[in-house]
């Protein structure tokens, strides 16, 4: 009942789906909003909510450093088609290369198929 | 929503830490009763996807932005503890390569964004699909409201740990999760189209097999799970 499914390669749905991501991540990227995120929204609102002059905390809480990206980082984003396509192969290999380890380490799921 | 470095009480750093550290263990663990050896490279594939539908970030009402979380949808695709795994990864490689969330908050970033929308987000998945009817409508319905749901709860689990000795106060409780309602509405519309694409060309590669629509033929289907 499910040879036809079996039969049925995998690699051109995920050829398919890592040129999508790669697209995503090295070109629409490069249209990401800079303003900030709801956590930091948040942060911000609330931060402001009773000062005197509402215009002049908000904005001087948005410079806030703890609300902005780290300078440590290994490839800033405003180098925005090279962290994609890095980030892109990175997640790729680091996720399927887990689950192989782990898949490979042996297990309940091995053994039921090696039975 | 990603917690920077800084943001949160040194303790409850640590504790997240530790607490997020033993659910990725088990996470590992549990990963090699959910997956076949074809749903690999779609793992994979999914944590690509994810790292980055999340450099998109899309402005929204009130000067903000949001980005897909996908921690929801990675839990329906495959289950809860590779859901939990996927994004796990995306979360690792964004703190260490990309300063996108702080490495001491990385375990709270994890329970946050992570284990609680893919563990809570299956089974309230398995719930809804449970009592509904089993079309395409109501299959894909259901991924819409957990994928707006894990939203606003993880939105809710992050405010507790900034909460706790940290800057956010309780009184910003109702903005932070109010703006992350309105934002779950996308996380809720990628999620729904990236699960439909997949129900329509590989229902087989999905967990919850159980819960397919009827319509989707039997030898389009894969291994229940």
């Amino acid at each position: 009942m499910t040879n036809s499914v079996e039969s049925r390669s995998i690699v051109p749905f995920v050829l398919v789906g890592l040129v999508v991501a790669l697209m995503i991540g090295m070109v629409a990227s490069n249209f990401a909003a800079s303003s900030p995120d709801a956590l930091q929204r948040a942060i911000i609102d609330s931060a402001c909510r009773d000062a005197p002059d509402e215009e002049a905390c908000l904005v001087e809480q948005e410079g806030e450093p703890v609300l902005e990206i780290a300078p440590r980082a290994l490839l800033a984003y405003q180098v925005t088609w090279l962290s994609g396509l890095v980030g892109v192969i990175a997640t790729f290999a680091l996720g399927a290369g887990l689950v192989m380890l782990v898949r490979r380490s042996g297990g309940p799921a091995s053994a039921r198929r090696a039975e | 929503m990603h917690i920077p470095d800084g943001l949160m009480y040194p303790a409850t750093a640590v504790a997240t830490g530790v607490v997020g550290a033993g659910a990725v263990a088990y996470a590992l663990k549990k990963s090699r009763e959910e997956l076949d050896e074809k749903r690999i490279p779609v793992v994979g594939l999914t944590a690509a996807f994810i790292f980055a539908a999340q450099m998109v970030t899309i402005p929204v009402a009130g000067g903000t932005s949001t980005h897909l979380l996908g921690g929801a949808m990675a839990g329906i695709m495959f289950g809860p503890w590779v859901g939990t795994l996927v994004v796990s990864v995306v979360y690792l490689v964004q703190a260490i390569g990309f300063a996108d969330g702080g490495i001491t908050a990385l375990g709270a970033n994890i329970l946050c964004m992570g284990v609680l929308p893919a563990v809570g987000g299956y089974y309230f998945f398995r719930a809804l699909t449970g009592v509904l009817p089993r079309t395409r409508t109501s299959y894909l319905g259901s991924v819409a409201v957990t994928s707006w749901l894990s939203i606003v709860a993880a939105s809710a689990l992050a405010s507790v740990f900034i909460a706790i000795g940290g800057p956010l106060p309780l009184a910003a409780f109702p903005i932070m999760i109010g703006i992350h309602a309105l934002v779950g509405i996308l996380e809720a519309v990628i999620s729904t189209s990236v699960v439909a694409a997949v129900l329509t060309t590989r229902p087989d590669l999905l967990a919850n097999q159980d819960r397919l629509p009827e319509k989707v033929p039997a030898s389009a289907r894969g291994e229940a799970a």
